[in-house]
């Protein structure tokens, strides 16, 4: 057995030398402790859903540059030589929705959900991702995010693809198991999306309505010893197999029971409904894929003379309605912990309105990240839209996936390297879920603790908000070490510095409780 | 835009296999026949396993006809290779290729403006997908044999993105697909899609390229066998490679050049030195002979007799089974490979003799292969009637067929192109082979498309000039090769002689549910309804017909026994 499997096995961490090299720290995010103690839960129960706008999305109409506001509004009539840029797309200043915090940018007036996701620190974002030597082809740019590729090269296999066989490395043989029952990726729609495609066979099913499955016919009969026999016996398996998993994705849909949130009538939604009912049904799928399209707006993005409404605006309510519908949906189930929603498309749009109250296609665009654990600071600053149509990217979309893999999953950055990105760059998206950490990454929130492992003195920095604050130090069974404070503190950044001498070597955690809620970071002390 | 050089099969992560598919090669209790005629019985069962395994869904008439022409006459018109010509792709669609007036053809015009092709790319595929479904011509192997040389010498469209290169090339495919392999090879070296994949357009004297010529030796014409020295693999070495890209130097394409041949040759680009080979190759040397150079380091390499075994082996794996024992090699590819060269290489002669052989007949052979997905779901297409569309417009028959092409791509088999330069894996990863068509994922897809192709509500839609246009599946017109079609009993048994490859193991049990589909309780209900509809016939009770017979098919073709052939 693997080192690496039986420290996932053993419990409690503490009775292991935790220092000893070699170990992956991430492993610890799997400690059950930490998780009951913090609400991070298990890197196993964790997924993420991954939301597909088709098309490309245009990034300047979804986050809105307030700051750059008149120079977008600039429309040739002032004299001056500058050009046009879009003006007939702009909604009026006053109905851009505000950012807690944010004075540079705001949403869409058509977000509202999203403005409230992100006021409860729930919805994160990062500006400007792409990628070198763009292509604006969709086929292809759809190709190059899906197989998480440089631009000139084609992989064959696709990212989040290559991370499920490197776990898997002999699925599908042996699967499914008692330890893996079910589909290890699922895409809502007529093929197992090519994200999911591994080196040699696409490591997830496909489904397009939880209703109904194909039932593959399975044959019956004594077959002959002969190449016919053979290959017909295989094939009469492969049925079976197929069966069994369908079989397995009913069960976790009735399981599941039907909603009781209300969610908008679009087929997005109708998606996203039917995967709240699946993981709520116990499937442990890593990873779910949902489509939607139309975001390909080179004509009457928005309607003439009212750009508060149209295609585009259509499409972002339809996204944030949907999108805040399964969050409360998993809420009320739940499962608000384990699950991450993203969204992403193959390309954003350009600066410059077109001739048809539309937009061409273009090169960066935000991504959008939802849980109880993203960053809600903004991460990633637009560049002077002045003089130029095309928006380069400032962060390299791997380097957002493999962010995803390593806070969310657990991955190691190596293996980050080698099956995604070698020239990855971690972006703090998510946190709350990472123990290894030197020092504060200027972006984070909530709870940090630096430098780790500690010797002597550990530094603690909390941002809270205004109220009864609590923050304390207890070792890996809970029982607490030292309250380093508990009042009313204002709001805002407060540090504190921790004296361990005395204390033992081994796991520990600080916790912050705030406002009703609970973060929490593990430390190592050492020698 | 950097080429994929090299990209071939990968035999790092490999042994990976589908759970209950194989884990080794399967080996079979049986010896098998050999090469001399076969002189059995010829019946329906043996005719129908030929053009299932030669054509691409044989209908019930074209077998019937087969039987009664006898095997010599099927051979003859199968490999029948006078000249024929075929009218190339056109543009369809009004507008979208400014090159390109509508209905005329696009392989002779200049290259697509915008980036990506566009819509020749769905013309191009779209012909092809009409040339597999077209039941006008007589039987031939054809558009079969296109399949197979396409994936030998494989490309892939989206590295060079310009269909007319794709056309050309396999055009060169359509009309040698029986001739001279020789020749064909030595075609391909200078073809301008594989010139600008295989980077022949970098290989220059100053910095030969080996992509090519690695690939040449590696997958075209003798294959890589097991290592035994260093840098050396049995049929060839590392240095015959880099003497090969010598070779092969100088030449270029002219992009600006329209139509076939615009590769062109430069004398100053070529290494003019004396190659020499090695020991797998006589040592031989090969002198500078400009641009016909190449030509003869084909001849060179065909010298001994590895190049005829190499290609009767892929060709047995494409006809016959994957297992390549010391057995099949010793009856079966020692013979064909002698005919080969004896016949200088001709293509014809070798398929003449192997489906002439009584091992090709034999019941080892018979329903081994698991169709691919062109095969699957193409073959149903044509075997089973539907809907007439002569009437529709261009633009709607192009993009039926382009949807059409994209079932099978989705299923794993694209006919614009392959994976990588090896191929379709199916057909060369050991040892699972042609089970790679089947996963959770293609069983899924494929049971959706018989379902769906045999719907009551129709098909697919079409847009006619009256608007929308329904195609159907329409099997009633089966029974026209039917002898007695009111005998429900007699229709069954057809139906599973013809669809499944052995039809001795169709359980009793079986052959009964299939007729209760049908008849249900009643056992004189299909003959009353069928009398009664060509006494007084109208399209009510054709209908009804229909639909009981689709549902039949549907439960025929839904049986792991009709994915194999």
């Amino acid at each position: 057995m693997k080192r690496r499997d039986f420290i996932k096995k053993s419990i409690p961490l503490s009775t292991i030398p935790l220092y000893v090299s070699g170990i992956p720290i991430s492993v610890m995010g799997e400690s059950p402790t930490l998780a009951a103690l913090t609400n991070v839960g298990s890197i196993s129960d964790r997924c993420l859903v991954l939301v597909f706008l088709g098309g490309g999305n245009d990034g300047i109409n979804t986050l809105i540059p307030i700051d750059q506001y008149d120079i977008l509004m600039r429309d040739g009539s002032g004299g001056d030589s500058k050009p046009l840029r879009r003006p007939d797309l702009m909604i009026p200043e006053n109905k851009i929705l505000k950012m807690d915090g944010l004075s540079d940018t705001g949403l869409h007036s058509s977000m509202e959900k999203f403005q409230t996701l992100f006021n409860e620190d729930k919805l994160g974002f990062v500006r400007n991702i792409g990628y070198p030597n763009p292509n604006k082809s969709h086929f292809r740019s759809t190709d190059i995010w899906n197989t998480g590729s440089y631009s000139h090269e084609f992989k064959d296999s696709g990212w989040f693809g290559r991370y499920l066989s490197n776990d898997h490395p002999s699925y599908p043989e042996g699967y499914p198991n008692n330890d893996f029952p079910d589909p290890l990726a699922l895409t809502i729609g007529n093929n197992s999306s090519s994200t999911c495609q591994g080196p040699i066979i696409n490591m997830g099913m496909s489904i397009k309505g939880i209703n109904s499955f194909p039932e593959i016919k399975e044959g019956e009969g004594v077959v002959p010893e002969t190449p016919y026999g053979h290959e017909l016996e295989y094939i009469r398996t492969a049925s079976r197999i197929t069966n069994d998993y369908f079989d397995r994705l009913e069960e976790a849909a009735t399981y599941g029971g039907s909603s009781k949130i209300e969610y908008p009538d679009s087929k997005l939604a109708k998606h996203l409904k039917m995967v709240a009912q699946l993981i709520a049904g116990g499937l442990k799928s890593k990873i779910f894929i949902v489509k939607t399209g139309g975001f390909d707006t080179h004509a009457k993005q928005v309607d003439a003379g009212s750009p508060e409404t149209g295609q585009h605006p259509n499409l972002m309510e339809n996204l944030t309605e949907s999108i805040y519908a399964f969050q409360q949906d998993i809420i009320n189930r739940n499962l608000e912990e384990r699950v991450l929603t993203m969204t992403y498309s193959e390309f954003g749009r350009r600066v410059f309105q077109n001739k048809s109250y539309g937009t061409d296609h273009g090169e960066a665009a935000p991504m959008f990240f939802i849980s109880p654990f993203v960053n809600s600071l903004p991460i990633g600053t637009l560049p002077a839209l002045e003089f130029i149509d095309n928006i380069e990217y400032e962060y390299d979309f791997r380097s957002a996936y493999g962010s995803i893999l390593m806070d969310w999953f657990g991955v190691e950055e190596s293996t980050i390297k080698s099956i995604l990105y070698e020239d990855f760059k971690y972006i703090p998206i998510i946190i709350g879920t990472r123990t290894d950490i030197n020092e504060p990454h200027p972006m984070s929130k909530r709870i940090q603790a630096y430098p780790n492992p500690f010797n002597d003195f550990l530094n603690i920095k909390i941002e809270n908000a205004s109220g009864s604050t609590v923050v304390k130090i207890v070792d890996s069974n809970g029982k607490e070490v030292k309250e380093l404070v508990n009042k009313d503190l204002i709001k805002g950044i407060h540090n504190f510095r921790y004296n361990s001498s005395g204390l033992s070597n081994g796991l520990y955690f600080v916790l912050l409780e705030n406002n009703g809620k609970r973060y929490g970071v593990s430390v190592i002390k050492r020698d | 835009m950097g080429k994929v050089s090299g990209k071939k099969k990968n035999t790092l992560k490999r042994d990976k296999v589908l759970k209950h598919a194989n884990k080794e090669l399967p080996s079979f209790p049986k010896f098998i026949a050999g090469i001399e005629s076969f002189s059995g019985d010829w019946n329906f069962e043996k005719a129908a396993h030929l053009l299932r395994r030669t054509t691409i869904g044989p209908t019930l008439e074209e077998i019937n006809k087969s039987v009664e022409e006898g095997l010599e006459k099927t051979l003859e018109k199968l490999l029948d290779n006078s000249e024929k010509i075929f009218e190339p792709p056109i543009n369809y669609s009004d507008g979208k290729d400014e090159e390109v007036q509508l209905g005329e053809t696009w392989v002779n015009a200049e290259k697509y403006r915008e980036s990506g092709d566009g819509v020749r790319k769905f013309s191009y595929a779209g012909w092809r997908v009409n040339l597999i479904l077209d039941k006008k011509n007589p039987i031939s192997i054809r558009e079969n044999m296109v399949l197979f040389w396409q994936n030998h010498f494989a490309t892939e469209w989206l590295v060079v993105r310009d269909s007319r290169y794709i056309y050309w090339m396999h055009e060169k495919f359509r009309n040698n697909f029986i001739g001279n392999f020789k020749d064909l090879v030595k075609k391909v070296n200078i073809d301008p899609q594989m010139l600008e994949y295989l980077s022949g357009i970098y290989n220059v004297k100053e910095a030969p390229n080996e992509n090519y010529a690695r690939e040449l030796l590696e997958l075209f014409t003798v294959g890589k066998g097991p290592i035994d020295g260093d840098d050396s693999y049995t049929y060839y070495t590392e240095s015959d490679i880099v003497e090969a890209s010598k070779v092969l130097t100088g030449w270029q394409v002219e992009k600006n050049f329209i139509g076939a041949n615009r590769q062109y040759f430069t004398s100053d680009r070529h290494d003019n030195s004396t190659k020499t080979f090695s020991s797998k190759f006589g040592g031989k040397s090969i002198i500078n002979n400009e641009d016909k150079e190449h030509e003869d380091l084909i001849d060179m390499i065909f010298e001994n007799n590895r190049a005829s075994e190499y290609i009767c082996e892929k060709i047995y794996r494409w006809f016959v089974y994957y297992v390549l024992d010391d057995e099949v090699k010793e009856k079966i590819i020692g013979p064909l490979a002698k005919t080969l060269r004896e016949n200088n290489f001709e293509i014809k002669p070798v398929l003449n003799q192997l489906f002439n052989s009584s091992h090709f007949f034999e019941q080892h052979t018979q329903g081994a292969v698991i169709k691919g997905p062109i095969d699957f779901s193409f073959g149903l297409l044509r075997q089973i009637p539907f809907t007439n569309y002569d009437d529709i417009s261009y633009f709607h028959k192009y993009k039926f067929w382009w949807e059409r092409h994209r079932e099978s791509d989705v299923l794993g088999q694209s006919i614009l192109d392959s994976p990588n330069v090896a191929g379709w894996p199916a057909y060369y990863q050991s040892p699972l082979y042609h089970e790679l068509w089947i996963t959770s994922v293609t069983l899924p897809m494929r049971t959706k498309h018989i379902k769906k192709y045999f719907s009551n509500g129709g098909a697919y839609r079409a847009s006619g000039e009256n608007g929308e246009f329904i195609i159907k599946s329409e099997p009633l017109e089966i029974l026209n090769s039917i002898d007695k079609p009111s005998d429900i009993i007699l229709i069954i048994d057809t139906l599973c002689k013809w669809l499944f490859p052995l039809y001795s193991e169709i359980s009793d049990s079986r052959k009964s549910d299939l007729i209760n589909i049908v008849i249900g309780n009643n056992p004189n209900l299909w003959e009353d309804e069928y009398n009664d509809y060509i006494n007084d016939p109208n399209d009510e009770k054709e209908e009804s017909l229909n639909k009981k017979l689709r549902s039949l098919l549907q439960e025929i073709c839904l049986t792991p026994e009709y994915y194999l052939s």
